[in-house]
């Protein structure tokens, strides 16, 4: 234990002028960073599908799936970044509303099987869309932690798993219009890493505090 | 005065700093329920506050945020207590390391042989800063770490120090 009033002092010396933490303008820059990253990895190895713009217009379901998978992931990411100013909680609102666009994403990934999707079939198919959702997934992980890096925290365990869906939702929705298309593909191929992911990103945030602790 | 010192202006974080200083030991203390090691945990509250001093909303109350610090670092506190206790202090320090003079006072080559019982980080800080006498700055340099996780690291040392100096020689260390 130090004296008080030189580690006070020390303190006060150590200060430098402060970027404030603005969890909107993150969310914004990470999220797209995502998707214009994300994209140019995968143009990098293979072409998006043809058509798949075509499929856009033409199958509002999935649209409506594209849109609210992006809506989920952008509102779990901002929560992340909300998360680390000290003391905050989500209100009960804000966690229905996060409820509801997950679990409308799930229906509209399940009603695929049964409401109008973009022709099933081997159009577009790329021979490691599983392990490049993973690979991307998992620089999206690191990117949240290197944004947050300097950031003193402790957020509770499950709060760390949204950093995983955000992170793996972008290019499994990326994923949806570069690589063929089939419901049940869908899920295990683009959705699938998902439930890898989620766990990495809370065992990257917990060594984090590890080796936090540990200095 | 805390918008100013999230603009850098070192004068008004000292006057912030002196302000919280005792609200936060007031809260500490009552956490800890008298144990000796409240100033420790204010320290590291305030280097808590220090680290996390950009994510304050100016829109928002300063309490609600200072109190979060305040829980997390108490529960890390309470989680690093409960690990040390599983490992006893003879693993630390044996008799024999220790010199055997009758007196119950520590000598100075006790001081060094006590410092080596602490882990290597917290040893190596304290020897750097106290009796090496660098300045924190020099000495993160040289350890290749920031200035603030110096301090905390030897904030540790002090802590570790003390239960040491405590168990062998069994005397209260202030």
């Amino acid at each position: 234990m130090m004296d008080k009033k030189a580690f006070l002092e020390n303190l006060a010396k150590d200060l430098k002028p402060q970027q404030p933490w603005r969890p909107g303008r993150e969310t914004l820059l990470w999220v797209l960073l995502a998707i214009v990253l994300n994209a140019m990895a995968m143009l990098y190895f293979q072409n998006f599908r043809p058509h798949f713009a075509h499929d856009l217009i033409q199958y509002p379901r999935f649209t409506l799936e594209i849109i609210l998978g992006f809506s989920f992931c952008a509102y779990s990411a901002y929560w992340i970044f909300q998360f680390f100013i000290p003391g905050t909680q989500m209100t009960l609102r804000q966690k229905v509303m996060g409820w509801l666009l997950g679990a409308g994403l799930a229906l509209s990934v399940l009603s695929s099987f049964y409401l109008d999707s973009p022709d099933h079939g081997r159009l577009g198919a790329r021979p490691y869309c599983l392990e490049e959702v993973l690979l991307y997934g998992l620089i999206g992980i690191l990117s949240f932690q290197f944004v947050t890096r300097k950031i003193d925290f402790n957020i509770s365990g499950w709060k760390y798993s949204m950093m995983g869906l955000s992170a793996g939702l972008v290019p499994a929705l990326l994923m949806h219009l570069s690589c063929m298309y089939s419901p049940m593909h869908s899920i295990i191929a683009h959705y699938g890493p998902l439930l890898l992911l989620v766990p990495i990103a809370m065992g990257t945030t917990y060594l984090r505090r590890f080796f936090a602790r540990k200095n | 005065m805390i918008a100013k010192a999230q603009g850098g202006d070192q004068q008004a974080y000292a006057e912030l700093l002196e302000l919280l200083y005792p609200y936060i030991q007031s809260v500490v203390r009552s956490k800890l329920g008298g144990m000796a090691d409240s100033e420790d945990l204010t320290q590291e509250c305030l280097i808590g506050i220090h680290k996390n001093l950009s994510t304050f909303q100016k829109d928002r109350p300063l309490k609600p945020w200072i109190s979060a610090i305040i829980r997390y670092k108490a529960a890390d506190y309470f989680r690093t207590r409960s690990k040390r206790n599983e490992q006893s202090l003879d693993d630390l320090v044996t008799n024999e390391e220790l010199s055997t003079n009758s007196s119950t006072e520590p000598s100075a080559q006790d001081v060094r042989t006590l410092l080596q019982a602490l882990p290597d980080k917290l040893e190596r800080a304290l020897v750097l800063t106290q009796l090496e006498g660098l300045s924190y700055e020099e000495a993160a340099k040289k350890e290749g770490i920031t200035e603030p996780a110096l301090r905390k690291r030897i904030s540790r040392g002090y802590l570790e120090l003390r239960k040491v100096v405590k168990h062998r020689f069994d005397i209260e260390w202030k």
